[in-house]
């Protein structure tokens, strides 16, 4: 009995553990889903459809300086967001994960350029951002 | 086939009974996750959890190789994980159930099997037993 105690004493104490460290981490993706401009001076934007592990159309157009809205209409309860990166690859910008729920993303302005976006949780979910 | 039955005291039925459900339980969000990767890894938990538990006398006979796979598994996962992420709010509660996880198969191999070291020698003993009965079958052949 006495090992069981200790048993059950230790798996606490290691899902408390795991508890208290995840709860500093997860305010970093809101911190970074949106940037920019508010919704009110935000362009016209354009909806992302994700369902079945794929992402529709794989290929948006958004004006270049100025501040933008994506829709991400998340028609799955697999989780996905979007990701926008640069042609070298670092990533410009950063949304909040969703699951079955549809989310609007204040894109800060970009350059005029190519640039990719991805599902940061399925990384082969992949699509084309045309700045111009 | 079968294994025979070996005495269990209940704090052995609690701990295991916790590892096949926290296998299970990592195994579910991995699979709600969709695609392929995470559909595999999801299968390798439950195919873990099941030989955690079959009366197979081969399970049975091996289960401290399984419960070593099983720890090491989760741990590539949390590894893998750490490296790549996400690092969402679904994520940080299958890596505490993970690590959980771990800690109870450290905990049900020290009580079931003993020191590893114990363990790697007692099986080498029987290797070279079976190895030496194979030689002998083999002598006696020709």
């Amino acid at each position: 009995m006495k090992r069981l105690i200790q048993a059950v004493a230790l798996a606490g104490l290691a899902a408390l553990t795991v508890a208290c460290s995840s709860g500093g981490a997860t305010a970093a993706p809101s911190a970074s889903a949106s940037t920019g401009a508010s919704a009110s001076d935000a362009g016209a934007g354009v909806t992302v459809v994700a369902k079945d592990i794929a992402f529709s159309p794989t290929a948006i157009t958004l004006p270049a300086d100025t501040a933008t809205q994506v829709v991400l209409d998340n028609q799955e309860d697999a989780p996905h967001n979007m990701v926008i990166k640069d042609a070298a690859g670092t990533t410009v910008f950063k949304g909040d994960i969703v699951s079955k729920q549809q989310i609007t993303y204040n894109v800060g302005p970009l350059a005029a350029g190519d640039y990719t976006f991805l599902c940061e949780v399925h990384p082969n979910m992949t699509g084309t951002v045309t700045v111009q | 086939m079968f294994a025979t039955r070996t005495p269990l005291r209940l704090s052995d039925v609690v701990i295991r009974a916790a590892i096949v459900g926290l296998a299970l339980a990592t195994g579910y969000i991995h699979l709600t996750l969709g695609g392929l990767l995470f559909t595999l890894n999801a299968i390798g938990y439950f195919t873990a959890a099941a030989a955690m538990v079959v009366p197979l006398a081969l399970a049975v006979r091996f289960r401290w190789f399984i419960r070593l796979g099983l720890m090491g598994y989760a741990a590539t996962t949390i590894i893998a994980w750490a490296i790549q992420g996400p690092y969402f709010p679904l994520a940080y509660i299958a890596k505490g159930i993970e690590v959980t996880l771990i800690a109870l198969l450290v905990i049900d191999f020290a009580r079931m099997d003993g020191s590893p070291v114990n363990v790697v020698k007692r099986e080498l003993a029987n290797l070279n037993g079976f190895v030496a009965k194979v030689r002998g079958s083999a002598g006696a052949g020709a």
